[in-house]
């Protein structure tokens, strides 16, 4: 009972900060998307990293340790710990530079305006907000876990909370939090969670520590040394293909709604740098524990009915009830913080890039679009409520997310990097990506659903010399040539597609490449000054897209 | 050390030259612009090598089969090695942004 008290009290601290948020608030989009872009420093890094920091994170990398063992860390901690970084300080900061000097205020409208076009962004956005409903499906799955599973009492035939009932409590906290407090809300809210996840994580950890007799090491030994559980400590079931394909998932970071929003939400570009450095460390201090207690549960556990909850079981075996309730809190608040970015972001992409765009401020006014922002963050919190109920029994965290919405937003990857660096790029090249990718996303869910394990798809020849292009492999997805993930066609694809499609249009106008490049008006100048050993003045000719 | 066996007098670096007589007029004393050039140009490729190496050492296939030694009597080497490199992650971003930071960008402003 304790674990729920304290589960309880953090959700109604959560509710009052969103209120309190509420409060200081004004009644302007800009205010309640972006925060007035008034995001500094350290708030900054803890709310970019917490929004990363979801389910998927925390019980599906534990989960999945249980299952393959630690080459899950290197799998998506650590290469997430180069990639994320690298485009937040690629593409992030061009992307604040941008909103701050344009307005925008999602990356929708920046592709609009980039390319002279309004249906592009109409179809990013529906591919975003397809994409992005699943991440937001296993947030509410992972807090409905942990609540179900914090207050099982033992002997008990079911949970106090069931999970239908932990699903719909994380909703209507996020929701609430989000529909009051805008992204100032979300901001402090994040901020409490990311402070309280890691400070009780630790604790965690040391507790199951000393509760262990004999140490950590005495466990992970035992493991390498049993041959039948001996793959857990290594990566010997684990394909080099799919270790080096899941270098490209972290691409997905930034095509997020929810991480460039915050990328816009940012007071000053010097608030990426901190954000930048400490980020590979902030992984390495949430993933490790969590990578390395999913592998200990193997040993300390034995077989458990949830892998997904190996995380939990493992503190309600061996942590005091308030620490375990503590932790749970943790990782709810977790879970909730990156949900709640992602309900804003959907809210903030229907009201400025639909609602607005086609003229619904002009008929109702700039008070009734947070009204209607309100309103669709409502109605897409049911909907993902109802699905999170429906696919309980029958997908992962982990594959739900990495199927639906990490491959399909690396794979958009390239569109967001040509309209940045790539004068030469169109609209139709990014359509041309983007309705490939959303081809692949609809094709590869198709054949994981109707085809068997080893069955192939398309090959090249005949008998056993055959090329197999495209196959089901023995766990039952769709894999590319030579056992690659499918992610990797998708992102290679989208490129061509982007690259292709721009060669074969017409350029946008010259008009449009001097705002978003103005440094082609200037180059040759700039270029003799370089080359008589002057230094370039920056503000002469600001450019955006310089690397 | 030329504009001196030539018979000028330097006077401190890029403070001027004094001739003497009928003495050669004097070289160019300025700071070369050579130095900085290359290393304007190198730089970016540099960062760029850096960058590749360390996307690279992310595929340690040599702790691929590897149990043991456990390092701090607990951590595998292949999950110890991958803590390491997210330490390295985290120096290589303090290296970009140390010499590639877009600090041009610090004067948007709206227009």
């Amino acid at each position: 009972m304790t674990p729920i008290i304290v589960i309880l009290v953090y959700l109604a601290i959560i509710a009052l900060v969103g209120g309190i948020a509420f409060r200081r608030g004004k009644t302007n989009t800009e205010d309640f998307f972006l925060a007035n872009r008034s995001v500094g420093g350290m708030v900054f890094f803890l709310s970019i990293f917490a929004t990363n920091m979801t389910a998927f994170a925390i019980l599906g990398s534990s989960g999945q340790a249980y299952r393959q063992g630690i080459g899950i860390y290197g799998l998506m901690a650590s290469s997430s710990g180069l990639v994320i970084p690298l485009t937040i300080f690629l593409i992030g900061t061009r992307l604040w530079a941008l909103g701050k000097k344009f307005g925008h205020q999602t990356q929708v409208a920046f592709f609009r305006d980039r390319w002279e076009c309004d249906a592009i962004g109409t179809v990013i956005f529906a591919l975003s907000a397809i994409m992005l409903v699943p991440y937001m499906i296993i947030s509410i799955m992972g807090g409905g876990t942990v609540l179900a599973q914090i207050s099982h009492v033992r002997g008990a035939a079911a949970p106090l909370i069931p999970y239908w009932l932990g699903c719909g409590v994380v909703a209507v906290v996020v929701t609430l939090g989000v529909f009051l407090g805008g992204m100032r809300g979300t901001v402090w809210v994040n901020i409490l969670q990311t402070t309280l996840f890691l400070c009780f994580g630790a604790a965690a950890v040391v507790t199951i520590y000393h509760a262990l007799p004999g140490g950590f090491g005495q466990y992970i030994a035992r493991l390498a040394g049993d041959p039948k559980t001996r793959f857990l400590v290594t990566r010997e079931k684990m394909p080099p293909q799919v270790f080096w394909s899941y270098t490209l998932i972290p691409l997905s970071s930034i095509m997020f709604p929810h991480m460039a929003m915050m990328c816009f939400s940012a007071r000053k570009v010097t608030a990426f740098k901190r954000t930048v450095v400490l980020y590979p460390l902030a992984i390495l201090l949430i993933w490790l524990p969590c990578v390395f207690l999913g592998v200990l549960g193997v040993a300390a556990l034995g077989k458990v009915a949830d892998p997904d909850g190996i995380l939990l079981s493992m503190l309600e075996k061996y942590a005091p009830a308030w620490l375990a309730g503590l932790l749970g809190a943790g990782i709810i608040s977790a879970v909730m913080g990156s949900d709640a970015h992602q309900v804003l972001a959907l809210s903030t992409m229907f009201t400025k890039d639909i609602y607005q765009h086609y003229g619904g401020r002009e008929k109702y006014g700039e008070k009734a679009a947070v009204h209607f922002a309100r309103a669709f963050i409502i109605l897409v919190t049911v909907a993902a409520y109802l699905i999170a109920l429906g696919l309980k029994a029958k997908q992962g965290i982990f594959e739900i997310a990495v199927r639906y919405a990490f491959s399909g937003f690396a794979a958009m990857a390239p569109i967001m990097v040509a309209a940045l660096f790539w004068k030469r790029s169109t609209k139709w090249g990014a359509l041309a990506a983007a309705l490939f990718t959303a081809a692949c996303l609809l094709y590869f869910a198709v054949l994981q659903n109707s085809r068997h394990p080893g069955d192939v798809i398309w090959q090249l020849g005949h008998g056993q010399t055959a090329l197999k292009l495209l196959f089901i492999n023995p766990r039952g997805d769709v894999s590319f040539w030579n056992g690659f993930m499918t992610v990797v066609p998708m992102v290679f694809g989208s490129a061509f597609c982007m690259l292709a499609g721009s060669l074969l249009t017409r350029a946008p106008s010259r008009e449009t490449l001097d705002k978003y490049f103005p440094r082609a008006e200037s180059q040759p100048a700039s270029r003799s000054a370089g080359a008589a050993g002057q230094p370039m003045n920056p503000k002469a000719a600001p450019a955006y897209n310089h690397a | 050390m030329n504009a001196e066996r030539r018979g000028s007098r330097v006077e401190g670096r890029g403070s001027g030259v004094e001739c003497r007589g009928n003495e050669a007029p004097p070289l160019d004393t300025r700071p070369s612009t050579l130095a900085p050039r290359i290393r304007q140009r190198l730089q970016p490729i540099l960062l760029t090598l850096l960058v590749i190496a360390v996307y690279l050492l992310h595929q340690d296939f040599w702790n691929w089969k590897r149990a043991t030694p456990l390092l701090l009597g607990f951590l595998p080497p292949g999950l110890a090695y991958h803590a390491a490199y997210s330490i390295l992650a985290a120096v290589t971003m303090a290296v970009l942004v140390k010499f590639a930071w877009p600090k041009h960008l610090e004067d948007a402003a709206p227009t």
